[in-house]
């Protein structure tokens, strides 16, 4: 029993019939409903239902391959670059279908951002990182304007005092932690709604964790937020919801303190607290 | 119960919480070990309680200088198990069910402790009451009484104290619901011993010494109870602290 030895997934033997918890937000900002996603024959997601609560943090939780990652890249149409990948069900941003025919990606993509697990700044300046969507997407008229974009950017992203004399150094050049802050200036610099994050600060020091984590608290003031992490504890300590997933299901979601101090659903339990069945 | 009981009983405390399924072997064994130390203060300190009733109603001064001296044992327990329980919280930052064990269990431990403290009080008062002849004169029908009393309080704790051994939640609400018997006994025994001390004032002294006695047992009943809500945060992860009967009710009836 004691010996690490888990060749198959005891949790797996307990049937899932649906989501216990709540999966309502009072303010939802976005809303998704019996979302399934597959991967060729294979099905990764079963009938995923949630809300994502406007200017809240919202925690994805969950074992390796629980369908965490796959269902937070169909919320800005990330999985649209996999061909084989097929999604059906009704995901909503406002009240907008963000998988309607006349929706351009890109532009959804500009209202919802994404921040990944590396980061993964572009090989220029940590001006023109910044500078990059804005540009693409025509937000300024002149230089003054795009100045101004990028200095409220790094700062909202709490790294302009610590670059704001080499703006004209390459992104690249900087620490793991402030490249990763130089990915979510770039992100907000486009105004965005909602900015998904994949596993944010699993590469960094816990210095730069705690900084990256603090950021996020702060920036949920101005967006709505999702949040992948392996991190239990960093669920516990950013998100005032948060998601347990389980085999591409949604087993259990809820207020964080709920999750973390009484779940309801033994799967969720199990998981938490490190048990194995 | 002695602690060959508890470890009889304890089957439940680990099924019921899973404490031998976490991945991590240590932390299994660290759980268990709280468990462990948890019960032994636990039977320690009904122990402590039983000698110094005892000491109380048979006028037994050695006993009752055994039951203070012991009482340091009871004290480094606690202080033994906080340190082990800060020490698994910061190191293993428990969730769920792991983390409303320790935390009962750090508060089960002070209401432990308290009375251990009671106890003291009894091996006190045994000490100034065994000196006079309060108990074979005027004491006798009130010690009766406490007798009683005593004995419906140790068996209270008796059982508590199993119910915490096998995360028994229905005895545990049980006795919560029960408390007001306690507290009615102790009503009777004031009563009386107000009317020695009417008919008798040169042993007001000496009444008042049972009085604080019957006291300590009406607080060690109420410590008990405690334990028992304890016991339903920790099975249940709900809090009926502070609740009337009717409240607790609902709040058990809730999801």
């Amino acid at each position: 029993m004691n010996n690490i030895e888990i060749t198959q997934d005891p949790l797996a033997q307990v049937e899932l019939t649906e989501t216990v918890g709540n999966i309502y937000a009072d303010d939802a900002k976005m809303s998704i409903r019996n979302a399934n996603v597959y991967y060729g024959e294979k099905q990764a997601i079963h009938d995923v239902s949630l809300d994502l609560a406007k200017n809240q943090v919202t925690a994805l939780i969950g074992p390796s391959g629980c369908g965490k990652s796959t269902f937070l890249r169909c919320l800005n149409r990330m999985n649209d670059t996999i061909d084989i990948c097929r999604i059906t069900g009704q995901l909503m941003l406002d009240d907008e279908d963000i998988y309607a025919k006349n929706l351009d990606p890109v532009l959804l993509r500009a209202r919802v951002g994404m921040v990944f697990q590396k980061p993964n700044p572009f090989p220029k300046s940590i001006y023109d990182n910044v500078a990059y969507g804005a540009r693409i997407h025509g937000l300024t008229n002149n230089k003054a304007e795009l100045d101004e974009i990028v200095e409220t950017s790094l700062q909202k992203a709490g790294l302009f005092n610590e670059v704001k004399d080499r703006l004209k150094d390459p992104g690249t050049g900087l620490s793991g932690g402030q490249q990763q802050r130089l990915c979510i200036a770039r992100t907000i610099a486009v105004s965005p709604e909602v900015i998904l994050m994949d596993e944010p600060a699993s590469a960094l020091d816990p210095i730069a964790t705690a900084i990256i984590e603090e950021l996020i608290d702060e920036l949920k003031e101005k967006y709505t937020i999702a949040i992948v992490t392996h991190s239990m504890q960093q669920a516990a300590r950013v998100s005032q919801h948060t998601a347990y997933f389980h085999m591409g299901k949604l087993v259990e979601m809820g207020k964080t303190e709920d999750i973390f101090t009484h779940p309801s659903h033994k799967l969720t339990e199990n998981y938490i607290t490190g048990r194995f069945g | 119960m002695t602690t060959k009981d508890f470890n009889e009983s304890l089957s439940g405390f680990t099924s019921k919480l899973h404490l031998d399924k976490h991945i991590s072997r240590r932390f299994n064994e660290e759980l268990e070990q709280v468990r462990t130390l948890v019960m032994e203060m636990g039977s320690l300190v009904e122990q402590q309680v039983n000698d110094g009733l005892n000491a109380v109603l048979d006028a037994d001064e050695s006993l009752a200088i055994k039951v203070i001296d012991r009482d340091q044992k009871v004290n480094a327990m606690e202080l033994e198990i906080d340190q082990y329980c800060t020490q698994i919280l910061a190191r293993r930052q428990p969730a769920a069910s792991d983390l409303r064990l320790l935390v009962s269990v750090i508060k089960s431990i002070t209401d432990l402790e308290r009375m251990g403290d009671e106890a003291v009080k009894f091996g006190k008062n045994a000490i100034k009451l065994a000196k006079g002849n309060f108990i074979e004169e005027e004491g006798a029908r009130p010690l009766v009484e406490l007798r009683h009393l005593g004995k419906h309080v140790i068996e209270t704790l008796r059982t508590a104290l199993r119910a915490y051994a096998q995360m028994d939640v229905e005895t545990a609400l049980t006795i919560i619901r029960n408390d007001s018997v306690i507290d009615e006994e102790f009503d009777n025994i004031s009563r009386l011993l107000v009317t020695k001390m009417m008919e008798n004032p040169r042993e007001i002294k000496n009444a008042l010494r049972v009085t604080w006695c019957a006291r300590a047992l009406e607080r060690i009943g109420d410590h008990t109870t405690n334990l028992c809500e304890y016991i339903v945060y920790l099975v249940e992860g709900k809090d009926v602290r502070h609740s009337t009967l009717e409240q607790m009710a609902a709040k058990m009836e809730s999801e």
